[in-house]
């Protein structure tokens, strides 16, 4: 049935719930409608990459074919992910086309060109916005909490100008898409608790999980919405097959801890701070390791390297996270550890910056995401 | 604020047991103790389920515009149109928002937390975004113009009117840490519509999206061109939050 309550979070009065006094029907519905807001409102964002004109050097990203990986945990409460592509710019010709692939088998619900299909035309250099595309795949087969990899390549580019600029994409977001509770049609396999059971004169009964009413389902929808929400924490490039030196890739050379070369256009190398609110729920242990730190990369010979995630809460002082990446020998990888971000910086703020070590290696970086995985 | 009431003491989340358990299955009515744990674990996760929105590389350092025709500006573009730059404008103006003078994040659906019927529209999360620069030592009597703004729509912030921003400007040179707080605190409007359900029967649903994009562009007058006397834009971050 339509939702009859906004899916946005209710005010609750902790008042109202007194010792000896029924909750009443109209407190139920607000559980019920703040458990849509968690299940399928707040959903995640899984990425957002942004093509750096300024890391070109004379091989562009105008005549190679590149691929931007992403990393991504459904959430309960998901089963579209839309993905959004807007077009680079440029008074250069070029044609290029864009394909999704996955390590899981989503279906396309609407591909709109970028199952490969179609050969995209660069948009003029204009002051307004530039041409944007909407795909939208069905998640809904992929395990909640499980590791997913989507892929963009872009490919079969023809340009007059092969050593200038972009072809190709320039933004892309990936996110999962809200749902309203009244677009809802097969409530048990959703995570949230169907109203109309909590509608006077109803009774909240124990039930199930695997029904949409009741206060098994309830203490179920918690921890669904605790444990299964994981945030998305993305620094997003680009993989291809370019082995140009100096990379054109972000990369590392050298044998002592610095920052990868994040392709600044004025060649500098530096520390480059991100920051972050890690999720507070509860107080964890400082060995917990409540995120997942996930990095694709590649090496240019099978010896290890590796990366530094110097993290700093607000106000505190800094840890050092080190991981050892095997050597890859020239192909692109995916490595995954536990990784422990601070929750008690001032506003919950974190804050952090990478360093690697790869001795006589290049080390390129294509994707370093942080995942949740709330104890 | 729309959250929910939390427990004032020792503010937490609190585990309950396994829903597979025993204590949710009495069949008894549900305890004032319980229903207000439920109440404050609900308006926790509302309060602390927030999201990631960027994380981006900036273009670094040689930022001055707009001596550096090859990179920026109106000179190359198909069409005319070529905003009056004039201080007493809005700051928009001086930012050209084209590939070398801007980052863009988005689009992303807008978490509305609050309902407004007068005027009507939904209330969003707050924003915090973080601009990593410098301001280099060139230039004398420089400065660096950084404009962070949240639109409703993908038409950058020159022409689509935004929801908010909050602008900064550095002269004295140094590393900066530029921290935009962006509140929302008037009602928006769904603006765009995005599948969300891939129906059995082949027929999708759609939901009603708040359409937001976050922008951060700069302008900066330094146009020296030592690298290390430049301008940079190092980074971009930015998340929801919750007072």
């Amino acid at each position: 049935m339509p939702s009859p309550v906004s899916t946005t979070p209710t005010d609750f009065v902790l008042g109202a719930v007194k010792v000896g006094k029924a909750v009443s029907s109209a407190h139920l519905v607000r559980i019920a409608s703040e458990c849509s807001f968690l299940g399928l409102h707040n959903l995640q964002l899984i990425g957002q990459y942004r093509a750096q004109p300024w890391q070109l050097g004379t091989t562009t990203l105008g005549a190679i074919s590149h691929t931007i990986p992403f990393v991504y945990k459904r959430s309960a409460g998901c089963e579209v992910v839309a993905i959004v592509i807007e077009f680079w710019q440029a008074s250069y010709y070029g044609r290029f086309k864009i394909t999704l692939s996955s390590s899981g088998s989503p279906s396309f619900i609407e591909h709109n060109g970028i199952d490969g299909s179609v050969t995209f035309t660069q948009p003029p250099l204009t002051s307004a916005q530039s041409t944007e595309i909407v795909a939208y795949i069905d998640v809904s087969s992929f395990t909640v909490g499980s590791t997913y990899y989507f892929y963009l390549t872009v490919s079969d580019k023809s340009t007059l100008h092969p050593t200038e600029g972009v072809i190709g994409i320039k933004n892309a977001s990936l996110f999962e898409v809200p749902c309203p509770d009244s677009r809802v049609v097969s409530q048990p396999s959703e995570p949230i608790l169907e109203q109309a059971s909590c509608l006077s004169p109803n009774r909240l009964i124990d039930g199930s999980n695997a029904t949409a009413r009741g206060l098994t389902r309830l203490a179920w929808l918690l921890d669904q919405y605790r444990t299964n929400w994981r945030i998305h924490i993305a620094h997003v490039g680009f993989e291809s097959s370019d082995t140009s030196s100096p990379s054109l890739h972000w990369y590392h050379t050298g044998g002592s801890y610095s920052s990868p070369n994040w392709q600044f256009e004025g060649g500098a190398t530096r520390n480059v701070g991100f920051i972050c609110q890690p999720r507070a729920l509860y107080p964890i242990p400082g060995n917990t390791n409540p995120y997942k730190i996930y990095v694709r990369y590649r090496t240019t010979s099978s010896g290890n390297v590796t990366l530094r995630v110097i993290h700093t809460p607000r106000g505190g002082s800094a840890t050092t996270s080190t991981f050892t990446l095997g050597g890859t020998s020239g192909a692109w990888s995916w490595y995954t550890s536990d990784l422990d971000l601070d929750t008690g910086g001032t506003d919950g703020v974190c804050e952090y910056y990478f360093a690697a070590k790869g001795g006589a290696q290049t080390i390129d970086f294509a994707n370093i995401s942080f995942i949740e995985q709330h104890p | 604020m729309p959250i929910g009431q939390l427990f004032t003491t020792n503010e937490r989340y609190i585990k309950h047991p396994p829903y597979a358990s025993f204590y949710w299955q009495d069949k008894y009515s549900v305890d004032s103790g319980t229903a207000h744990i439920i109440h404050n674990n609900l308006s926790k996760l509302s309060q602390r389920n927030l999201r990631q929105i960027c994380n981006l590389i900036g273009p670094g350092n040689r930022l001055g515009f707009p001596t550096d025709k090859s990179t920026s500006g109106y000179s190359d573009k198909v069409d005319s149109r070529q905003l009056p730059r004039d201080e007493n404008l809005t700051p928009f103006n001086y930012i050209y928002w084209d590939n070398y003078s801007s980052l863009r994040a988005g689009p992303f659906p807008g978490c509305a937390i609050n309902l407004s019927v007068d005027p009507v529209g939904y209330l969003c999360r707050n924003i915090r975004a973080h601009a990593q620069i410098t301001k280099g030592n060139g230039t004398t009597s420089s400065e660096i113009l950084v404009v962070c703004a949240l639109t409703n729509g993908p038409g950058n912030p020159a022409i689509n009117e935004p929801v908010v921003y909050a602008t900064q400007t550095k002269i004295t040179p140094g590393d900066y840490d530029l921290e935009f707080e962006l509140e929302i605190t008037s009602p928006i409007q769904p603006a765009r519509e995005y599948i969300c359900r891939a129906d059995s029967d082949g027929i999708t649903q759609v939901n009603q999206l708040i359409d937001l994009y976050l922008w951060l562009g700069w302008y900066s007058t330094n146009v020296d061109t030592t690298p290390a006397n430049q301008d940079a834009v190092w980074s971009f971050s930015a998340f929801e939050y919750n007072p």
